[in-house]
């Protein structure tokens, strides 16, 4: 009778913890899965949220720094992370961008060098061409002008190259003599820029991506399924325990 | 394994230790206190599954070396482009590599929130074959596998700028599925401006 009494307590109080921690999970599952429901009308991708706790979660606090600007004649290319700016306005760079190593006003266009890729920009910040390292005689490491006003590439353990009017064909230039006075530009960033760019760059992340990540798990990084198993275990145990206690009554 | 194992031998031990409501309180927050520790958010990555100088090779393999050449996505090109996108396509100028009358083309399009880049070769106003490229979205990779892509094969344009054939999805994909779909119309419509029936440029016309 004693050793019933005792198991009937255990079994009793298996299912009450089981079912709390099932009830916990369940509930964040539903709550963010009605919300994903009505995410466009909610606004969800477009609400930021800059918690310093979450931005800590995601990295995304260790990730800010500062952007960098450099000059290219008349214009600045800004680069924060993966973002490029040109004077100031977010263009399209459609991939991940590397850091920028040298940037070049060039031919009526905005030229920027990363370890994969060259950028070409139009002076209103449009993207005229993406050329991936693979399609270049080598890795970009410097852009420069000639005297005579070509345009120079340096790549990575390599010389120099200058290419035909089509961007395809990179022609080698041996005794490369880049221009100077190109080289010379003023260093002295402009406030306004400083401003605009650390507006658009203030971290954040989007409501709708933390309640996916909420919902699918992955807001505990690579190990989030086990969240789920372990919450799918106690409704097991659940499930279990309260047939064994409807089976006696 | 070994975590879910270590929480149930900590749930036991609160079984037999703590008799007080509270105990399962604690137990709860230990457990899921315990799911956090050391786990960091998955965070999306770019996976480049060919490079594009592997794909022009494989496109033109047993051509003649192609000629690269570019089309402005501007005027009427870019318009109808935006059509068939939905949006201007990302960059002004876009290269394309020809041999007699095949073409390749190397496009970008935004999935969900990343870009992918997709490779197609072209001939005969039919898709000969595809490639993806760069994956860059954190879910949705499935769309590079070879039984999928293969779909695309032999597909044209109609006069609505649309695929005569239809592309099957795959589960948690499905923008990015679509993104495939709209570069192989880009792709397309793009060869039909530079080589017609005959060979030659047709006149720019969308509907």
């Amino acid at each position: 009778m004693k050793r019933s009494l005792i198991k009937r307590r255990t079994l009793i109080r298996m299912h009450r913890w089981s079912g709390l921690t099932a009830a916990v999970y369940l509930i964040l599952l539903a709550v963010t899965g009605i919300l994903l429901n009505h995410a466009p009308g909610l606004g969800l991708d477009k609400t930021a949220l800059s918690w310093p706790p979450l931005l800590h979660w995601y990295h995304l606090e260790s990730e800010h720094t500062q952007p960098t600007h450099l000059p290219a004649g008349k214009h600045w290319i800004s680069q924060y992370q993966n973002k490029i700016f040109v004077d100031g306005k977010l263009t399209e760079t459609h991939g991940s961008v590397q850091k920028l190593s040298s940037v070049i006003h060039w031919n009526g266009m905005l030229a920027a060098a990363a370890p994969q890729n060259l950028w070409f920009f139009t002076p209103d910040g449009q993207l005229i061409e993406r050329i991936d390292a693979d399609l270049l005689p080598g890795k970009p490491e410097q852009l420069a002008l000639a005297p005579q006003g070509q345009l120079l590439l340096k790549v990575l353990k390599g010389g120099y190259f200058t290419p035909d009017s089509l961007l395809s064909q990179w022609h080698p230039v041996a005794d490369a003599v880049p221009d100077e006075q190109a080289a010379l530009q003023s260093q002295k960033v402009p406030a306004w820029l400083e401003q605009t760019i650390t507006m658009q760059t203030r971290p954040s992340i989007s409501l709708e991506k933390l309640l996916i990540d909420l919902h699918s798990g992955h807001f505990w990084g690579t190990h989030g399924h086990w969240v789920a198993d372990f919450s799918g275990l106690a409704l097991i145990l659940l499930a279990l325990t309260g047939l064994v206690r409807f089976k006696r009554k | 394994m070994k975590t879910t194992a270590s929480i149930w031998a900590l749930a036991i031990s609160f079984n037999q230790r703590e008799r007080h409501p509270a105990g399962s309180w604690r137990f709860l927050m230990g457990a899921l206190m315990l799911s956090c520790l050391g786990f960091s958010p998955l965070l999306a990555s770019e996976t480049v599954y060919q490079t594009p100088a592997a794909f022009l090779a494989q496109a033109f393999s047993g051509q003649a070396e192609p000629e690269m050449q570019v089309i402005w996505a501007t005027g009427e090109t870019g318009n109808c482009l935006s059509q068939i996108l939905g949006h201007p396509y990302a960059q002004l100028r876009i290269r394309y590599w020809r041999s007699a009358d095949r073409t390749a083309w190397i496009l970008d399009e935004i999935g969900k929130e990343a870009a992918i880049t997709f490779g197609l070769a072209i001939e005969n106003q039919r898709i000969l074959n595809t490639q993806l490229l760069t994956y860059r979205e954190s879910r949705g990779w499935e769309v590079h596998s070879p039984s999928f892509l293969k779909q695309f094969q032999g597909l044209q344009l109609n006069e609505q700028l649309k695929l005569n054939g239809t592309i099957d999805g795959i589960s948690g994909a499905t923008l990015s599925v679509r993104a495939l779909e709209r570069m192989a119309r880009a792709g397309l419509f793009l060869h039909r401006q530079v080589v017609d029936d005959q060979g030659k440029p047709t006149d720019i016309h969308c509907p």
